[in-house]
This record gives C-alpha cells, structure tokens and sequence, in this order.
C-alpha cells in the first residue's frame, strides 16, 4: 500500500489554456447564411407568382446539406480555421443561385442555369472537403511549384485549339460541358508564384542597380534608395508578362491578362519589399495595355464603350450592353425593386454570368450591393490576416496571393459593368453562372481554411515555450 | 514582408472603395439622367 498516494495524489500538470476554436460559431453562421438564401429564394417566388417556389425545399436542403458536409471537413482537419471563410463562401454561392434562379425565371434568357450550377457548386464543395481532408499542410504545395506552372501553362494554352466562342477562345468543349481551364490556371498560378518567390526572395530584394548614384543629391534620398532590378532576376517578370500578353493576343481575353499580371506585381512587391518593382510592373502594363489598345480591335472597342457608353444610342442603334447595365443599376436606386421585380434581362446575353452583378444592384439596390461587396472584403481581409499570423514565407505569399486574386477579380468585372474601367469578361466570384469559376473559388477558399488553420494553431507544446520564456526573464537581467 | 502585406491590404481596401464609390455614383447621383434616359426601356415595360 502506497499511503502517500492516496492521501496527497499528484496533481494533473496545469492543462494548457485551451484556445477557442470557433466552430461553433461558423456553424451558426452557416445556419444564417442558409437561412437568408433560402429567404431570397421565396422571395422571388412570391414576387413572381404569390406562392413559394416548388423548388425552394430541395435547394435550400441542397446548399444545407452542402454547407454542413463543408463544416464537418473543417472540423475534423481544421478545427483552428479562421471561422469566417465558410459562412461567407455559402452565402455567396447561395445568394448566386439566388439570382440565377431569378433570372431563369425570364424565357428570353434562354434555358435554366440554376440546377446546373447546384451541380457545379456541388463539386466545388467536394473539391473543397477532398482539399481540406487531404492536405495535410500548405506547404506541401511548394514541392509542386514547377508542375503546377506547367499545367497552369497546358490549360492556358489549351483553349487556343478549340473554336472562339462570344469571341473570346478560353472555353474547352467536350461531352457536352463547356470548361474554362484559365479559371483553374489562376491557382496554379498563385501557388507557383508563392513557391518562386519565397525561394528567390533574397536575390530578388537585394540584387540590383541603382538609377542614381553620387552623394550631392542628398535631398533626393529616396532617387537613390529607388534601384532597378538586374536583367537576370528580371528575366522571369519578363516571362510573365510576355505570358500574360500572349494570353491577351491569342485568347482576346483582357481581364485574365489584366489579373495575373497584377497578381505577380503585388506578390513581388510583398516578396521583396521593393517599390521599384511596382514601377517595372506599371511600366510592363502601360507598355502591353497601349500596345493591345492600339493594335487589337477587340481591345479597342472595349476602351471606347467604357468612355462613351451611350454612343450606340446617340448612333440611333439602341444601348449597347454596358448602358442596358447601367440602367439596370440606376433603376434599383439606393434600396433596389426587390427580388424578381426588377428588368435586368434587357442586358440580354451574359446576363446571368459576366453582368450577374447587374441584377443584384437593380433588385436589392446600393445596399444590397454594398453589403456583396462587403462579404468580399471580408473573405478578402481574413485571407490578408492568415498570411500575417503565419510564419513560413511561403505560406503568407499564398495567402496574400490568393486574397489578392479575389480583390483584383471582384474589382475587374465589377468596375467593368459599372463603367469604372473597361469591361473585361470574368466571373463574379462565387456570384456569377459558370462551373469552372465557382469550383475554383471553393479551391481558394479551401485553401485560405487550411492555411489559416495552420496561422490560428498553438505551437505544438505552447507549455515549454512558455517556460522557456520565463527563464528567459528570470535569467536576463532587465535592461 | 508583414509592411509590404499590409500595404498589399490597404491597396485592395482602395480598390473597395474605388467600386463603393462608383455604385453610389451610378445608383443614386447619376440614376435621375439613366432613368429619364429615351433609349431606357423601363418605363414602357412597366406599363
């Protein structure tokens, strides 16, 4: 017999203060994101025909059932995940199939979408819950830097051999699916980009030649500090933009161009912290951008219906589909029709993929419109804070990559329909009809889960560092 | 890196505000001339 034990038993060491990890709380943020989709649904039923819609149980359990699957993925591979990224995600994807089931209800649209693209986001969410079981850490991508720029490159190059269709060749065409492969090459891309970067930081940020030399221009500090990168790590910027061009000429498809250049500038200026980049990036830009609007039609066109949209109508041949969108916009006013009251089947083609953002500003108005873009800002902001919190290069200019990829692809096609910049086709994330785009919008949102599980995780043995620490204090003598 | 990912952030809240702006430019200053627009179908739909 052991006395001792038993009246003095040894305490249990001090459990680590656990961290929250949020899930409940995503979880009834889910709840509510499905809750205003399936809202939204009825909605337009009633404002269509006075009943609810005889499909609104089998979706609202659809996008239900999808959201949960997401959850329980994340729970049980991701419990530190940032537990804003899901709820956002399905709330998109749910007010999207909001709108194209408002806009299926218009016959000179053509056939229904909506099933179609509960289809799609139905695959994407598979390929988010394979993502986020399956890989075990971000920085396993790093090992497929190279392979990924090369099936990037395949699938950008692979619509060059199937018919333009609407003018633009980025759409592959087999067994009856129509697939835009550039979508997908957008995150191969960011991944390629995080790899090279993170592991030529060094040469990049300190190689290199300075424009002005001498001293006496001492209040000029900054001319002296500004450097221009040498031609061997200029090389690969080069390529990129000679890529991004070839895309532009070959394709006819400004936005994807305009996007990945832009996305290398901001991860090179985040890589590197040079400024001067950013001019070498501007200067790349102006020069292609001049260039394409001199010389591509196509390009041309684009520029003078983002001046002058209402040219058509002053021609006397009706407005064009950029003054459809802004009359769309106008109608809704700041507090919008509401759903299924509004015209925005006027803008006829590609109302429902390029233009979806039309109809959401004409049926819930500013407000509606402000709150869209405010969920972006959100998803976009909690990726820029998981790349913050991490600490492996490579991950945080993955993170900063792909938040960044959303901002720039929010901002092209909605200044574009807006008249804020030239009209560029490119899918609404998450929004707008089109399969390719939304599976790929769940891959980056599954990606920022992982990533900022791996930013919100305690160290592994948090109680040692601690101590350490302490020791630290007790050892060193305060300064 | 962590000044650059800030900057990269603000650049995209410029870019944020750039578009609320501009709806509220199309939306609510510029609606009044987009509605009352002859080529805008609107009002004879809705009779």
């Amino acid at each position: 017999m052991s006395a001792p034990s038993a009246t003095a038993p040894t305490a249990p060491p001090a459990p680590a203060p656990r961290l929250p990890t949020r899930r409940g709380v995503e979880l009834s943020l889910i709840v509510a994101a499905v809750l205003v989709s399936m809202y939204g649904y009825a909605e337009v039923g009633f404002a269509r025909h006075g009943v609810l819609p005889p499909g609104a149980a089998g979706y609202g359990c659809g996008l239900a059932g999808l959201a949960l699957l997401a959850h329980v993925a994340v729970r049980a591979r991701a419990p530190y995940a940032d537990p804003l990224l899901l709820p956002i995600a399905v709330l998109l994807n749910g007010i999207g199939l909001v709108l194209i089931y408002r806009l299926d209800l218009e016959p000179v649209l053509g056939p229904r979408a909506a099933p179609a693209q509960l289809v799609w986001s139905s695959i994407g969410v598979g390929l988010f819950i394979a993502v986020v079981l399956m890989l075990p850490d971000h920085r396993v991508l790093a090992r497929y830097a190279y392979l990924s720029v090369t099936a990037a490159l395949l699938l950008l190059a692979a619509p060059i051999f199937f018919p333009a269709i609407n003018g633009a060749k980025i759409w592959i065409r087999f067994a009856g699916f129509s697939i835009q492969p550039g979508e997908f090459a957008k995150v191969l891309l960011a991944v390629f980009f995080a790899a090279y970067l993170s592991a030529n930081r060094a040469a990049l940020a300190y190689t290199g030649r300075r424009i002005v030399r001498g001293r006496r221009l001492s209040g000029l500090s900054w001319l002296r500090r500004l450097q221009l990168p040498t031609g061997r790590v200029l090389g690969p910027v080069l390529a990129i933009w000679l890529v991004s061009v070839g895309v532009l000429v070959l394709e006819r498809d400004l936005g994807t161009s305009l996007l990945f250049f832009c996305l290398f500038v901001v991860m090179l200026y985040v890589a590197t912290g040079r400024t001067g980049w950013i001019a070498v990036g501007l200067l790349l830009a102006s020069v292609g951008a001049f260039a394409a609007s001199s010389l591509e039609p196509h390009v041309r066109g684009r520029v003078s219906d983002w001046l002058h949209p209402f040219a058509s109508i002053d021609a006397g041949i009706g407005p064009g589909q950029l003054a459809q969108s802004l009359f769309a916009f106008a109608a809704g006013g700041a507090f919008g029709t509401g759903l299924g009251q509004g015209h925005s089947y006027l803008i006829g083609f590609a109302a429902k993929s390029d233009f979806i953002l039309a109809t959401a500003g004409e049926e819930l108005g500013l407000v509606g419109l402000c709150a869209v873009f405010a969920l972006y800002a959100l998803l976009v902001a909690r990726g820029f804070r998981a790349g913050l919190a991490l600490r492996d290069p490579f991950g945080r200019l993955l993170a900063v990559g792909l938040a960044s990829l959303l901002a720039l692809q929010v901002f092209v096609i909605a200044g574009g329909v807006m008249d804020l910049i030239p009209l560029t086709g490119m899918a609404m994330p998450f929004l707008a009809q089109g399969g390719s785009s939304v599976v790929t919008n769940w891959i980056i949102v599954a990606l920022l889960i992982r990533i900022s599980d791996r930013a919100r995780r305690p160290e592994p043995t948090p109680a040692a560092e601690e101590a350490a620490e302490e020791a630290d204090k007790v050892g060193g003598p305060a300064a | 890196m962590n000044r650059c990912i800030r900057h990269a952030a603000v650049f995209c809240l410029l870019l944020l505000a750039a578009l609320l702006a501009n709806s509220a430019r199309v939306q609510v200053l510029r609606a009044g001339s987009y509605d009352g627009n002859p080529a805008n179908r609107r009002v004879t739909v809705a009779r």
